[in-house]
This record gives C-alpha cells, structure tokens and sequence, in this order.
C-alpha cells in the first residue's frame, strides 16, 4: 500500500494534514498546515499555509512559511513568505521574496 | 501526470476541507465533508464525515452519512452512520451498525401505487384485443 499522498491537479484541501512519516507530492490545491517528511510542490501548484518538513522541494506558487532541513526551490517556483531552512538552493529562474532564515 | 489519481497515504491525518475532487483513494484517517465522483476507502483508512459520489468503495472504516449510486462494502469494512444507496454490495463480513436507506425516484414509487390501480384497466384493454 503506498504512503505517499497525492493530492492531483484538480483536487482543492483545506485544512491541517499530518502525514509525519511520509511524503506529500502537491499537484492540485492546498490552503493550511501541512506536515509531512518529504514534500514536493510541483509546477502549478498553489500552497496557502504554513509547511514543516524535513526535505522540501518547492515548484508552484507558494505563500506563506516554510520551514524546512533541506530547501529546494525549483526555477518554475513562486515564492511570496518566510523560509527557514539550514540547507537552501535556489535554481535559475525561481521567483523568491520575502525572508530566508536558518532554522537552529 | 494529468490523470493521477489522488491519495491520502497510510501514515496521513487531514482535517478540513476536501473540494473538486474527481476519484480519491483514502488510506490515512480523515475528517472532512467529500463530494466525488469515485471514492476508494482503504483497509487502513479511517473517513469521518458526509460523502456524496457516484461509486464508493469501502474496505476500512466509515463514520458519517453516505449518499451514492453504487456501494461496494468489502469484508474489512466497519460502517457507522447512515448509507442511502441505490446498488449495494456487501461482502460476508462486512460489519454494519447504520442505517440503511434504499433511496429511489418518488415519480417512480408513485408509479408503482398507479399500477396497483391500473392493473384492472390493463386485463380489460388485453381482453378487448383478443
């Protein structure tokens, strides 16, 4: 049975979605607190919220916190918020405002 | 990637709100209203609140009032609440503590009422052809 969750392009949550042990891969929607192990927000997705994870990868339109070990940001990402994170990388391309902080 | 079909892994927990979505397969716990067209509860998924599709299928717990076409409850399936239903399977097993609504078309259950009445004017127009 697969732990990852999938949230598809045409799907819209709102809410709070624990999911400690595993990954999230976010296509479609997601307005709230996420918090996952490893997750993926790919190109066109929308993030709303506060997200808390150990590996993250950020590809769609992202707005509000995000607080992470290790940071992707991918050159499709759109980034309006708060970043924290102890290892960052930033492609070509990403557009990034707001703060970036460490976490420790 | 268009196709993908949406999940909600073992380990996940989500409450809140769940909008748009088309064929959900549900594996973790959840606590949320859902309008779909095909819903897939998982031997290790827990679903609490209303659901309203055209296909469900249950193979772990449900909680909540449930309006669809056609139900299939597996044999690991504990059901709470109320099922309205239109086709249902239910496999040896499975453990019900609801109600269970067959719901279909009034225009329909008045058809029925009319036939009881019309059965003497029918045996009269088949008696007139002969």
């Amino acid at each position: 049975m697969s732990e990852i969750t999938y949230i598809s392009e045409e799907l819209v949550m709102e809410g709070n979605l624990d999911s400690a042990g595993s990954s999230v891969v976010l296509a479609g929607r997601f307005k709230g607190e996420l918090r996952a192990k490893d997750v993926l927000l790919e190109a066109n997705s929308i993030f709303d919220g506060n997200l808390v994870a150990d590996k993250v990868t950020l590809g769609g339109f992202v707005k509000g916190e995000v607080s992470a070990n290790t940071l992707n940001v991918a050159s499709s990402a759109k980034v309006e918020g708060n970043l924290k994170t102890n290892a960052l990388s930033i492609d070509l391309g990403a557009e990034v405002s707001g703060s970036i902080t460490r976490i420790s | 990637m268009a196709n993908k079909q949406a999940v909600l892994g073992s380990g996940a927990r989500f409450t809140g709100k769940i909008s748009n979505a088309k064929s959900i397969e549900i594996n973790g716990y959840v606590e949320a209203d859902l309008t779909t067209e095909k819903v897939t509860i998982g031997s290790t998924g827990k679903f609490i609140g209303a659901v309203d599709s055209d296909l469900v299928v249950i193979a772990g717990e449900y909680e909540g009032k449930m309006q669809a076409e056609s139900v299939w409850l597996t044999e690991t399936s504990r059901i709470s609440g109320e099922v309205h239903y239109k086709s249902l399977q239910m496999d040896r097993g499975a453990a019900l503590n609801c109600r269970v609504v067959h719901n279909w078309n009034e225009t329909n259950s008045q058809k029925v009422d009319e036939n009881d009445q019309n059965d003497d004017e029918v045996l009269e127009e088949q008696t007139n052809e002969k």
